[in-house]
């Protein structure tokens, strides 16, 4: 049987090749029998022109056998493939406009999503480059005050021998730190690893090799890893750049070893990179050492094979109840948390960009609805062609078939646009993309993508193309062969097309009211929060971020006297009104600290002394002068409140509303607790509330104290007098006048920052306010569509109706009113739907409801005008038909 | 295969049988193995003639004939069918089977 099943396949596969020489071989063949048969019928007597005729009709049906011999032959399915196929080029290449548009629609369609889609695959979906990267796993502690925070050496000892679920584990703690050396200063992470990172990750060196175990001891420790673009930049990928030493906070290390460019700590993935890291050993925190129950460690795992998160969770929940036990005081409510990295690193975006690509979807959708439509009113005009090739032979089957695949022709070359144009989509995407989207510079087109593009067109080709094929294919033979039949005008087929393509434009009104709404509510929410008062004027302000390390400086006193230097000449340059030094400039997230609210002087006795995150810096008098905070009472700081001068405490409205109402606040002592030093303070002034940490967050308390009594100032803030970037290099140069070996960073305008600030809700509305705009043209164009085609439809009977005595007027409101019926409809039934899919958008609208009127009678309106100008233009060209010219022509 | 099916399969059959166990006899043209089977059915089988060439070419995909091309007698171009080995032993075992069949519907008739 095989046998024969595989020389009947050659035979088959030959035939393809020599198609033309076996046609003729048949022809011969049958020819053959024929001339002999004719020649035998003569012989026994029958007239010489009968001959012929007789011996057909005793051989039978020629053609037929022809046909049969050659379906035997050949792979019949892939001829007739090939034929439909050509078939299906001829009929595109006849309609050009229909074509045009319609491919034109699906390039916009499948282009946009594949766009969205390899975002997506970069950012949620490609695992990370490690090996067997959804075994990994992040472990860290979890408390009231802080929701993911570093875990201690001691809980890591407990976790690794309490616990069976972990293949590997692995610690690692990383801090920013200067970098000297060769090479101008600058800022690079310094990454504390244990060995057993390297085996973890699965990282192998490009040159020189990993830490050895005894190197985690201090004394021996001082050894490092550098970056591949650490070793090409700064020693200019000098082949014995091994035992050349590199300095991290003025400590030398010796380089042992160089890592692949390719390699990031899977902190970077989450949360982006902007320096190189240098890895130093992990230096071994033993027992009973004051870092001991430190919390200072990142913890990597790997599961173990078959276990699953709840198992690693659970076993983990146990381990912390165990320590909370041992160690109330410290351990109290401290739990211990598991993730898997790749979920972790996606998390923060995915919310916004699912939104996003399935509103994209929806503009795909109502592409197709509209090219359906376009088919549907097309194949009206077909039905003859469709009748004569069912009346001589061809199945449904074969017939819907080969409208199959001239709607596939038409989607996947689509498709392949799309699949271009989505190279210039996705630049423009990661134009405007936020910077916080983490794996961002993955994006790119790569198989997974390119097999998307191609599922999606196939699968849109099948939606648009099969249902008007199967209503097409279904043709009753008799009415449509008849006179007059060509397009179908009456008849139950055409009336059942007609009513499907008024619900197919309802259902796409309906997608574009729900985008509409999307993008309303949105654009909103936008609104308002970029036209939040700051409570204090943004423009013309320099920042420039400028550590001074400790490391440096023997003590506080040559910081401040290096600032006091730096700001001194600043003043003096032209152009700056005012500088000044803060712990962390406007609109960067703000410094926090704790506070006891029952260290505030004149606070009731037995209020809770729970510590409270507020708002902290230090800054330099002058500060609220150059940011524009306003002192309501009190004093600034000044000259006077140095290092042996008492402690003095500013603090905002804010806070004194919260805690110190109905008292007066100047004078109150503040008994401070925090980490390194308890300085009390006395309040001498309070200033204004602005918001100066996020733009949408209300103004919180905080308070300020002065630089010189707690040094720890990161940032120079300048005041200038025309745009602030021009005289970033002056005021650079003068710091570095003063000293040279401060790293500048981060030099940008505090509107900047604003901007940076709003990009995420910026990307969002621009994405969504594109797509809503592009479902409201392709719904508009669809409306047209059909209206205008119903219109061409009944010409006559607007004829006969004008004729009886119609007025222009009423023609129009008849054709209008039923066009608005479909649109409004479809309005009614997407404001429905807004207002049970609205609630996806509430954590991304800022002060605005998701079912806030005014957007969704906005967006009703809206639709409204646009239905009646897309009714309207067809409607009147109703109005200019001529009843005698159309009464006269059926 | 081809889009309308014979309407007896049993004819099919019966007509593949008739093709080779008049090919066993020698290498044919299609036009001598029609004469052959009228002959020797005495023209009770009428079969369309042209039906042959389809069950002709069906045996041939199957490896059960072969066919080359030569020349007739009176020098015209035909196409020549002959049995392969696969084609005689599958013969062999298809007439025992046939033989079986016809005896008991034979039987079946008479006891009727």
């Amino acid at each position: 049987m095989l046998q024969e099943r595989i020389s009947a396949f050659w035979l088959r596969v030959k035939t393809l090749v020599r198609r033309r020489e076996l046609d003729r071989d048949l022809d011969d063949e049958l020819q053959f029998h024929l001339a002999m048969r004719e020649q035998k019928l003569r012989e026994q007597g029958i007239a010489a022109e009968e001959a012929p005729y007789a011996a057909r009709r005793q051989f039978g049906n020629v053609t037929q056998l022809k046909e049969t011999s050659r379906e035997l032959w050949g792979f019949h399915w892939l001829e007739t493939f090939g034929q439909d196929l050509r078939y299906g080029l001829r009929q595109l290449k006849r309609n050009p406009g229909f074509t045009a548009v319609a491919v034109l629609t699906l390039t916009l369609g499948i282009g946009g999503n594949t766009a969205m889609f390899s975002v997506i695959d970069a950012v949620l979906l490609r695992p990370l480059p490690y090996r067997d990267s959804h075994q990994l796993v992040r472990i860290f502690s979890s408390s009231s005050l802080i929701s993911a925070g570093p875990v201690s050496a001691w809980e890591f000892s407990e976790i690794k021998h309490q616990t069976n679920v972990f293949q590997d584990l692995a610690l690692h703690s990383e801090w920013s730190a200067k970098l000297t050396g060769p090479g101008d200063p600058a800022w690079a992470y310094r990454d504390e690893i244990s060995p057993d990172v390297f085996r973890l990750l699965n990282v192998r060196p490009i040159l020189g090799r990993t830490f050895l175990p005894e190197e985690a001891q201090q004394g021996r420790n001082h050894v490092a890893l550098i970056s591949e673009s650490v070793w090409k930049s700064r020693f200019s990928g000098d082949p014995n750049v091994l035992g050349r030493g590199v300095d991290l906070d003025n400590t030398a290390y010796t380089i042992v070893g160089v890592l692949p460019s390719s390699f990031k700590m899977p902190e970077a993935f989450a949360f982006g990179q902007k320096w190189p890291t240098v890895w130093v050993p992990f230096r071994t925190i033993v027992e009973g050492s004051s870092k001991y129950r430190e919390h200072r460690c990142q913890v990597i795992g790997r599961l173990s094979g078959g276990v699953d998160l709840a198992q690693a969770q659970s076993q983990l929940h146990a381990v912390a109840q165990r320590l909370a036990q041992a160690f109330p005081k410290k351990n109290k409510d401290l739990d211990l948390r598991v993730a898997r990295l790749e979920e972790e690193v996606g998390s923060g975006a995915r919310p916004a960009l699912l939104l996003l690509f399935g509103a994209v979807g929806f503009v795909l959708l109502i592409a197709c609805v509209n090219i359906a439509n376009l088919v549907l009113a097309r194949g009206a005009g077909r039905v003859r062609e469709i009748a004569i090739r069912e009346s001589v032979g061809a199945s449904r089957l074969r017939v819907i078939r080969q409208l199959l695949i001239e709607s596939l022709l038409l989607s996947l070359l689509g498709g392949l646009l799309g699949l271009v144009g989505a190279l210039v989509g996705i630049r423009g995407l990661l134009a405007i993309a936020p910077q916080d989207i983490p794996r961002l510079g993955e994006v790119h087109i790569d198989l997974g993508v390119i097999t998307f593009a191609f599922a999606l067109s196939t699968i849109v080709g099948l939606i648009f193309g099969g249902l008007p094929a199967i209503s097409l294919s279904k043709v009753d033979l008799n009415t449509a062969l008849k006179e007059g039949g060509a397009t179908s005008q009456s008849g139950v087929g055409s009336i059942r097309r007609r009513r499907a393509r008024s619900l197919l434009v309802v259902a796409e009104v309906a997608l574009a009211t729900v985008l509409l709404v999307g993008a309303g509510l949105l654009i909103r929410s936008f609104w308002k929060l970029t036209t939040v008062d700051p409570g204090f004027p943004t423009e013309n302000l320099l920042v420039l971020g400028v550590t001074p390390t400790a490391a440096k400086f023997n003590d506080d006193r040559q910081i401040v006297e290096f600032f006091n230097n730096a700001l001194a000449r600043i003043r003096m340059l032209p152009g700056v009104r005012e500088v000044c030094v803060t712990m962390v400039p406007p609109i960067r997230g703000g410094g926090g600290f704790f506070l006891n609210p029952g260290t505030i002087e004149g606070q009731p006795s037995g209020s809770s002394s729970e510590p409270i995150i507020m708002d902290f810096r230090a800054v330099s008098p002058g500060y609220f002068h150059t940011v524009g905070q306003r002192l309501m009472v009190g004093r600034d700081f000044d000259d006077r409140d140095n290092a042996g001068a008492p402690s003095v405490i500013i603090i905002n409205e804010a806070f004194a509303r919260r805690y110190l109402s109905n008292q007066n606040p100047l004078g109150k002592h503040i008994r401070a607790e925090w980490i390194d030093k308890s300085p009390p303070g006395e309040i001498v002034g309070v200033v204004s509330d602005v918001r100066d940490v996020y733009l949408n967050l209300a103004p919180q308390p905080g308070m300020f104290v002065p630089y010189m009594q707690f040094p720890q100032v990161n940032y120079v803030v300048v005041h200038t007098a025309g745009p602030p970037l021009k005289l970033a290099t002056a005021v650079r140069d003068q710091i570095w006048s003063v000293d040279r070996n401060h790293p500048i960073l981060d030099i940008m305008t505090v509107e900047e920052n604003i901007s940076n600030s709003v990009a995420a809700p910026r990307f969002r509305v621009v994405l969504l306010g594109a797509f809503a705009g592009l479902a409201l043209v392709l719904a508009l164009v669809g409306i047209y569509g059909v209206v205008s085609y119903g219109v061409a439809q009944r010409t006559h009977e607007f004829g006969v109706r004008m004729a009886l005595g119609a007025s222009q007027y009423d023609v129009l409101r008849q054709v209008v009113g039923q066009g608005l019926v479909m649109a409004m409809s479809g309005a009614v039934l997407g404001l429905a739907a807004s207002f049970a899919l609205s609630r996806v958008l509430t954590n991304m609208l800022y002060e605005v409801h998701p079912t806030d009127p005014t957007t969704f009678v906005s967006a009703a309106i809206l639709l409204t005008c646009v239905s009646l100008v897309a009714c309207y233009i067809p409607a009147r060209r109703a109005t200019k038909v001529d009843p005698m010219v159309a009464l006269r022509y059926e | 295969m081809g889009e309308k099916q014979q309407p007896l399969d049993l004819l099919q059959g019966t007509l593949d049988m008739l093709v080779l166990t008049t090919l066993a006899r020698g290498r044919m043209h299609g036009y001598a193995i029609a004469e052959s089977i009228h002959q020797r059915s005495d023209d009770v089988l009428r079969v369309e003639e042209g039906a042959l060439y389809p069950a002709l070419h069906r045996l041939e995909l199957r490896g059960l004939l072969a066919a080359e091309w030569g020349l007739s007698d009176n020098n015209r171009r035909a196409k020549y069918y002959r049995l392969t080995p696969a084609g005689r032993r599958y013969l062999e075992s298809e007439h025992a089977a046939w033989n079986r069949m016809v005896t008991a519907i034979a039987r079946v008739m008479e006891t009727a």
